[in-house]
């Protein structure tokens, strides 16, 4: 358990904590996590875990920087304008932590590459803008076995759950997408900057302590947030014996693509959630 | 923000307004800020009951004045005869400061009533006026911190979690010490310059009821112990105390201790000046500094307030000595003096200081001490020993500058005058009238400076009061006001600010509950330390050993209020507690042997001369056993009286009496009958077992201790320097078996080991010295030769029998001041691991401390050192706070070594 010096220092916060400790830094060093999407979710998640001394970071985004991505999507300046995020994204962490090894990956996250690209990390963060990838993330996720965090926001509001092998997954809850058109998208309704930053930094906290094995992790549970009342509710949830992926009777036996709008949430865990 | 005014301020206003009515009165407050701690009563040249105005010299002469003590003016007082208090436009007008405060005085409801008035933005508003009462000290926010980390260990140490060494460190800089009975504390309760007010004596008083054996003792240092407090007691004890402004912080430990005042500064008519007022600041400064509780053994500090109390300050690491130059206040300063085994006159370090510059002196002795005293052996730790080391020249360039780096502006004290008054108690006199009350009148009360007032002497036997005799008494002294009385260094309690017409009322209050008021002054005078019966380090009982002085001295039929100030003292071991170094006839006590046994003794000392020109200790005169103490001492009384008395003076007397008359007494009272002859001598005073050194063990000063070794060691000289010339071969054989005998009891003692009889001086030492490798294994041949009896073998082995002589030397030669030996101790289990954290800024050094042990078995240990300051403070709390154990923490000059075991 060797850290030179510059790293002692660096991570003495976290060393200091009972729970971390010099053990826990080194498992943040040797853990990976990706976090898909560069945007107002990763962009927090991407800082705070580079900041951590996460060892290995990935951060897939095929979209440039736009200049209304900069209200929320903090990692981003505004001379990244028109750069690949991932890169900008990339470039960002390193200066913030030169000990962490950055991997962007400028790609679109699709039913034929999924698989490949989240098969080496240990945890995977969900900070897209859109059902589809949602639901593939979700696919690919629980068909290979990998815990990740789901987040949405949407206007002043947000909801994550963690998955880990066997807990109840963003499908056990929502089926399947809802029809088009039905959900308003970031684009259409609008965010709050900071909603997205606090919930990214939940989903990051999630990745820091599954990694590390300490606390509760949000599994059958759906965390949903309201930044107008400042209300957290927790709502328990269980695996769908229905659901198509991890139920009984699976009729997803691979990553599938759909195709809809970008950043597209329904308006709080309402109606179709099987509780 | 509120007016900051002192009760007696407010009770001064408040009586010149009531003097001057109907017509206005009025005067300055002069201090600092929003704070104001001097008054001064002017004249109203108008003469008016509805407007008043100063006179301009006498204004100037004020100003002057308030200046000349480093205080500005902070307010207007006026009174209001016959309306409200409140500012009217005549007063408006004539504020003509708008940056001080207006206070008001209306005596139109019968009672007064006071208000303060403020300018802000050019309109006038009333502010709170917050009483500051008669206080010693003011006790630190941070104290309060202290105190519930202090209650936390307590709670861990009781638990079980906490090591009684671990807690000892915590408990003694409170001044918290353990008793010679195991769980039972002494708690020692700071009384800047001995004041205590008598509602602080009333709960004092409560507390040892309540807690404490039922008794609270005065000390030689002025403050006052309650004794025999159960661990459990300790913390709601000290939460009591703080709830009343008191504090036992510096009470004991390498910390900055109480600091004395002459019990008669303020009231005295010699003096110079009050001092106590410097006392106060000081101490309130003081004991807000971190560094004040971490030094490298206590610190002492007093004050002198005329020129006869030099012998007061001449034995404390620092004294000040009030003198005036130039029309200007200060203070010569003495430092590094001291008594204890090795005692030395203070040094002079200043012929002159301004009085504010005694914070910033002290802070500089202080830190002085901190960075060259001696951590290492505590017996060589005390400032005088830095001094002894570097010399007058090195120590005093190493002083000043550590005075250059000290801020001046910084530094300088603001001192609230202590107003000595009578009260205008509704009291109604008793008539004190008789031969016996002028009789005690004339032992017990003296004038002061102020017309009209007195003081009054309580003498406490043994330095003892019983909660209820303290408890009345507070309720007695109530109506006298707050400043009423003072705890002095002869353990006695001295009353102030008494009228004369009220003495009848103190007499009866007294002549009942104190009986050696009804006697001579000479014994309420005497003074002794704790002593064997509660102290840990104590050989002899020297508390009950006074008490056998007053009931002889009570036998004589000689006039000993001739002999009053005459000082006894008396210390139950080498360390000078009960201040033998000053006593006109004094004694320290030593263990002695007669035939095997060990009986109680105390070296005599005479002749004290602490206040002359070139000033002298007591010297030693010769040695006694406790038992004929008192009997020596009446006879010794008796003589001097009978030479004329304190017309002689007591040195003068012991001078010419050395080789004559007290000789002749001192030879009278020297011997020691056996064991079988007489067991008393056997019995110390009030004892009910035999006199034995056992419990006395390492770890615990008892430097009585080194008399046993020393004896020994004599013994094994004087039988080695004869066997050189001796030619008989008998005599060389019972001197080389005296030999082995002496160099096998010599250090047993260190082992707290008492044997009885000779097989179990050879048999322990085999097994205590020898078979734990500290004396060769060769030797043990001898040492069974010499426990058989076979002393033709010893003739044989005559080199060998020399040759463990001197490695017993040796071996004593090594030991510590811990009483332990190399290899022994910490020594023989060194830490497994160590990091240097030195230089390591917090909280980093934990960071590492905690990486470390992340790697290490539970049992393990880790050495680390440690800066001092933040560092000491956070990091092992920090460590322990996570589980692990703190085995040891040790200074060293300015870093700390830490032992930790992992849990």
């Amino acid at each position: 358990m060797d850290f030179t010096e510059e790293q002692v220092e660096r991570y003495s916060r976290n060393i200091l904590l009972d729970d971390v400790g010099g053990t826990g830094q080194r498992k943040l060093l040797d853990s990976s996590v990706l976090i898909i999407g560069a945007g107002g979710l990763g962009s927090p998640a991407a800082l705070y875990l580079a900041a951590a001394g996460v060892g290995t970071i990935g951060i897939v985004d095929d979209d440039h920087v736009e200049l209304s991505n900069l209200q929320r999507q903090v990692i981003h300046f505004t001379s990244d304008i028109s750069r690949p995020k991932a890169e900008s994204a990339a470039e960002k962490m390193r200066l913030l932590n030169p000990g962490v090894t950055v991997i962007p990956v400028m790609e679109r996250l699709m039913a034929g590459n999924i698989v490949s690209v989240i098969k080496d990390y240990d945890f995977i963060i969900d900070g897209t803008d859109n059902f589809p990838s949602k639901f593939l993330i979700n696919d690919a996720c629980v068909l290979g076995g990998k815990p990740f965090s789901h987040g949405g926001i949407l206007r002043f509001y947000g909801q994550t759950l963690t998955y880990v092998p066997g807990s109840a997954c963003y499908r056990c809850l929502f089926q399947t997408l809802p029809p088009r058109g039905t959900v308003p998208s970031c684009g259409e309704a609008g965010i709050l900057g900071v909603v997205a930053g606090i919930l990214g930094m939940i989903q990051a906290s999630e990745a820091l302590r599954y990694i590390l094995g300490i606390g509760e992790l949000l599994t059958n549970r759906l965390l949903y947030m309201d930044q107008l009342t400042v209300e957290f509710r927790k709502l328990n949830t269980k695996p769908n014996p229905n659901c198509p992926v991890c139920g009984e009777n699976r009729t997803i036996l691979e990553p599938v693509d759909y195709e809809q709008p970008a950043c597209s949430l329904k308006e709080g865990p309402a109606a179709k959630v099987n509780l | 923000m509120a007016m900051r005014i002192k009760s007696s301020i407010i009770a001064g206003m408040i009586r010149h307004a009531e003097n001057d009515a109907p017509l206005e009165a009025c005067g300055y407050l002069a201090g600092r800020g929003n704070h104001a701690v001097k008054m001064y009563a002017m004249a109203n040249m108008d003469g008016s009951p509805e407007h008043y105005t100063f006179s301009p010299e006498e204004q100037f002469r004020v100003i002057k004045d308030a200046r000349k003590e480093g205080l500005d003016i902070v307010a207007v007082y006026h009174s209001h005869p016959r309306s409200p208090s409140v500012m009217s436009a005549e007063d408006m007008k004539l504020a003509f400061d708008k940056s001080i405060s207006y206070v008001i005085i209306s005596l139109e409801k019968g009672t007064a009533d006071l208000k303060s008035y403020k300018f802000t933005k050019g309109t006038v508003e009333q502010e709170d006026i917050e009483e500051v009462k008669l206080n010693f000290y003011e006790i630190p926010e941070l104290y309060i911190h202290e105190l519930d980390a202090f209650e936390k260990v307590t709670k861990d140490f009781i638990e079980g979690s906490l090591a009684q060494v671990e807690y000892r460190a915590h408990r003694v800089s409170f001044g918290i010490y353990e008793q010679r009975t195991n769980g039972t504390y002494m708690v020692r309760i700071r009384c800047t310059a001995g004041g205590m007010t008598p509602a602080q004596l009333a709960v004092t008083a409560d507390l040892a009821g309540r807690y404490g054996s039922g008794r609270i003792h005065v000390t030689t240092r002025q403050e006052v112990q309650i004794h025999d407090v159960k661990v459990d007691g300790l913390g709601p004890v000290l939460r009591e105390l703080l709830t009343i402004g008191l504090s036992t912080r510096g009470g004991g430990g390498n910390t900055v201790r109480n600091i004395t005042v002459p019990e008669d500064s303020g009231i005295s008519e010699d003096e110079i000046f009050d001092v106590t007022p410097h006392s106060v600041a000081l101490t309130s400064r003081l004991i807000r500094d971190q560094d004040s509780w971490n030094l490298p053994r206590k610190f002492k500090i007093g004050f002198a307030s005329a020129p006869g109390h030099r012998e007061r300050i001449i034995v404390q690491d620092l004294g000040f000595e009030a003198v005036i130059r130039d029309g200007r206040r200060g203070f010569r300063v003495f430092g590094a003096g001291g008594m204890g085994a090795k005692p030395m006159m203070a040094e002079l370090i200043h012929d002159f200081i301004e009085e504010k510059d005694i914070y910033r002196v002290s802070t500089a002795m202080k830190r002085l001490f901190d960075k060259h005293g001696n951590r290492r052996n505590r017996y060589a730790a005390r400032l005088r020993f830095v001094w002894k080391n570097l010399g007058r020249k090195e120590f005093l360039r190493l002083y000043n500058g550590e005075l250059d780096q000290l801020d001046k502006d910084d530094m300088g004290l603001l001192f609230n005058e202590i107003i000595n008054e009578g009260t205008s108690t509704a009291l109604e006199s008793v008539n004190g009238e008789g031969p016996e009350f002028e009789l005690w009148k004339s032992r017990y009360v003296l004038g002061q400076k102020q017309a009209g007032l007195t003081s009054v002497l309580i003498p406490l036997s043994l330095g003892d009061i019983s909660s209820v005799d303290a408890l009345e008494l507070a309720r007695f002294l109530e109506p006298f006001g707050e400043n009423v009385l003072r705890f002095s260094q002869a353990q006695n309690i001295v009353l102030r600010n008494i009228p004369e017409g009220l003495l009848g009322n103190v007499s009866r209050h007294v002549a009942k509950r104190y009986p050696l008021a009804s006697g001579p002054s000479l014994s309420g005078n005497a003074v002794s330390c704790a002593g064997a019966d509660t102290c840990r380090l104590g050989l002899c009982l020297s508390r009950n050993l006074l008490s056998a002085v007053y009931s002889e001295l009570g036998k004589t039929g000689v006039d000993l209020d001739g002999l009053k100030d005459v000082k006894v003292r008396i210390s139950g071991c080498p360390n000078a507690c009960g201040q033998h170094h000053g006593a006109d006839i004094g004694f320290f006590g030593k263990v002695s042997r007669k035939d095997d046994r060990s009986y109680p003794a105390y070296y005599i000392v005479a002749g004290q001369g602490l206040n002359s020109g070139t000033p002298v200790f007591a010297e030693r005169l010769g040695e006694i056993s406790a038992r004929n103490v008192p009997l020596f001492l009446r006879e010794i009384l008796e003589a001097y009286a009978a030479a004329g008395g304190a017309e002689t003076g007591f040195s003068g007397f012991i001078e010419s009496g050395r080789n004559g008359k007290i000789r002749t007494i001192l030879d009278k009272y020297s011997q020691v009958p056996g064991f079988d002859e007489d067991k008393n001598y056997y019995f110390d005073w009030g004892a009910d077992e035999a006199f034995s050194i056992a419990g006395m063990g390492r770890g615990e000063c008892a430097a009585g201790l080194f008399d046993i070794i020393d004896h020994d060691a004599d013994l094994i000289r004087k039988n080695i320097e004869g066997l050189s010339s001796e030619r008989d071969e008998d005599k060389i054989r019972t001197s080389l078996a005296d030999i082995v005998f002496s160099s096998s009891r010599m250090l047993l003692v260190t082992k707290g080991i008492e044997p009885r009889g000779r097989a179990e001086v050879f048999s322990q030492f085999i097994g205590s010295f020898i078979k734990k490798g500290l004396v060769e294994e060769k030797y043990s041949g001898i040492v069974e030769m010499a426990g058989d009896g076979d002393l033709d073998g010893l003739l044989k082995e005559r080199d060998l029998v020399v040759e463990l002589s001197q490695a017993v030397t040796a071996l004593y030669n090594s030991m510590d001041n811990s009483l332990r030996f190399p290899g022994e101790g910490e020594l023989k289990t060194p830490a497994a691991k160590f990091k240097d954290l030195r230089g390591v800024k917090c909280p980093l050094n934990f960071v590492k401390v905690k990486l470390i042990l992340e790697t290490m078995k539970g049992g393990e240990t880790l050495e680390i050192f440690l800066d001092n300051g933040e560092p000491i403070e956070n990091v092992p709390r920090s460590i322990q706070n996570q589980g692990d154990e703190i085995v040891s923490r040790k200074r060293n000059g300015d870093y700390w070594s830490v032992t930790i075991k992992k849990s």
